[in-house]
């Protein structure tokens, strides 16, 4: 017989902000890497279209492997391949969807600035000294390599998938700065989506993250503690080109976190908590999130 | 090198940007498929729970529902280009019963593929049919009577019955309401139609069966367009007067909420 149909309207929570601008596309120093990152999310929704409809609770595993190489001075390539593992809890049962998600590539142009040098002032070398600036630019493609069951999208909240089933574009900045003991890093990110074969179009997106750390150099090793801020404002979601109600929303979101580094290795830990969101109508609530990360520097 | 890297990527992101969908609305539309209107009885913003809340209803009025039925007819769709589609008359009377989770569901089968942007329906047995006779009334009589929604063939359907318990400021012990609207036989005609606009389209095809999914908030059977205090009277069933006002604020409870597709 008929399954009630229940509608709790999500954005495109998992299939693309686990590999989005807001968790960041590298480590702080934006040096170049292969490595893992696990992240883990948790949302409330709202199972129905009432007040006093039940809640369920999301909780979203993302397994990368995630790198950046270069291919020359300033001209480098930055991948994630996630694996997601995805569990909802509701009142009586819990559904469970796992697979291969949406990875993206990213080509980056780094401009690096240097240091004016005064008039007057005696050159002895022929090397430029940088400026501690250095600005990025990104262009790169989310693949739908995730995939996207549109059954899902009628009977529970739509954002509850592997993947978008989309290709996206992406366009990224990144401003890095760093000077002596002390470093900022900012990334902002759009994503372009498009409709993938249901005529499903997850809406555009622009995602932030900026983080201030501060180097503490040990002998074996460096501890660099940061906090940031990040955030991720979404469009309305469209099917059959048609804008689908309460569907937009945004959320912006506190970071702690350390990079340790000794010899090649980075490890990094961070802790993510809301502080001001409005996701699709207030049926949904980001709680919080936290990532682990392991990177052999090349 | 840089650069024609640089500019491969580019040509890269523009070529994806630009694969957009095809206008979906170009395609071939043929056959019939099914859609399924659900009516979803809420309480203001509530999902409606039978006997086990208390709602508040005009003044210090506090209700308990234990009875929510509608009788819905005479079903229309019109879509995009205003071209509407009725479904066939003698399979157009549903019974819409809180208490029974199937009837709240109502598939149309054979609807022609189309978009469809509007929904019509009758609320209650219109004068037409009933003056076809008992017998022209087919199946749907004995179900009606199953149901409870008939008076007597005579004084006809109930359209709506609306029953529980209340307390008031005055009324401190439980007391019974019960509020049945329908005409009065030929007298007096309380059948009304309600047209409602769907937020997005509902795109039926032979392999699409969209859900429109309609929320009927019951507050405004008290306190709608009329307001109505139970203890003022707590029994209303034929009344000329308060049974068209009741009409009236049942056919405003109805919108559309959103369509699945």
């Amino acid at each position: 017989m008929h399954q009630h149909s229940e509608f709790a309207p999500e954005c495109d929570l998992c299939g693309c902000s686990t590999s989005s601008g807001s968790f960041g596309f590298g480590s702080l120093k934006n040096s170049n890497f292969v490595g893992v990152r696990y992240i883990y999310q948790s949302f409330e929704s709202k199972d129905g279209i009432f007040e006093n409809s039940p809640t369920s609770k999301e909780s979203f595993n993302t397994y990368q492997v995630w790198g950046r190489v270069p291919i020359t001075e300033n001209f480098y390539v930055s991948s994630i391949i996630p694996y997601q593992d995805l569990y909802r809890d509701f009142t009586h049962r819990t559904e469970h969807i796992n697979g291969i998600g949406d990875m993206n590539v990213i080509g980056w142009y780094q401009l690096t600035f240097y240091k004016k040098q005064k008039a007057g002032d005696v050159v002895f070398s022929t090397e430029r000294e940088p400026s501690g600036h250095r600005i990025q630019f990104g262009l790169g493609v989310k693949l739908p390599t995730g995939e996207f069951e549109e059954s899902l999208t009628d009977y529970v909240n739509p954002g509850f998938q592997v993947g978008t089933g989309s290709w996206d574009g992406i366009f990224a900045l990144n401003y890095g700065y760093s000077a002596g003991k002390i470093g900022i890093n900012t990334t902002a990110t759009y994503y372009a989506k498009t409709a993938n074969k249901n005529d499903y179009r997850f809406g555009n997106q622009f995602s932030y993250a900026s983080n201030f750390y501060y180097s503490i150099p040990k002998t074996t090793f460096i501890a660099m503690p940061f906090v940031g801020v990040s955030g991720d404002v979404y469009d309305s979601i469209e099917q059959f080109g048609e804008v689908i109600p309460e569907t937009e929303g945004h959320s912006f979101s506190g970071t702690v976190g350390s990079e340790v580094v000794f010899n090649k290795f980075t490890v990094g830990a961070n802790y993510t908590f809301p502080i001001q969101q409005n996701l699709f109508g207030d049926n949904v609530h980001a709680k919080n999130k936290f990532s682990l990360y392991l990177n052999l520097t090349l | 090198m840089k650069t024609t890297k640089f500019a491969c990527i580019i040509m890269l992101a523009i070529s994806i940007l630009s694969c957009s969908s095809d206008d979906v609305n170009n395609d071939n539309i043929t056959g019939t498929g099914v859609l399924t209107v659900e009516f979803d009885n809420a309480y203001n913003d509530s999902d409606l729970l039978l006997e086990t809340s208390v709602y508040s209803a005009v003044d210090t009025e506090k209700i308990w529902i234990s009875d929510v039925k509608y009788i819905v007819s005479n079903i229309r769709l019109e879509d995009e280009d205003g071209e509407v589609y009725t479904v066939p008359k003698n399979e157009s009377y549903f019974i819409v019963n809180e208490s029974d989770e199937n009837s709240l569901f109502i598939d149309l089968s054979d609807v022609p593929a189309g978009n469809y942007k509007k929904i019509t329906f009758g609320l209650g047995v219109d004068q037409e049919k009933y003056l076809e006779g008992a017998t022209g009334q087919g199946d749907f009589l004995s179900k009606a009577e199953e149901a409870g929604m008939m008076w007597s063939w005579q004084a006809g359907y109930k359209f709506f019955v609306y029953e529980g318990l209340y307390t008031s400021a005055t009324t401190t012990t439980e007391t019974a309401f019960a509020f049945h609207m329908g005409s009065h036989g030929t007298a007096l005609d309380n059948y009304k139609e309600i047209t409602l606009d769907m937020p997005t389209t509902a795109r039926v095809r032979t392999d699409i069966s969209p859900v429109v999914h309609i929320v009927s908030d019951l507050s405004q059977v008290l306190d709608g367009s009329t307001q109505f205090k139970l203890d003022d009277a707590p029994q209303i069933h034929v009344d000329a007067v308060k049974s068209p006002q009741i009409a009236s604020n049942v056919s405003g409870m109805f919108m559309v909420h959103h369509v699945h597709n």
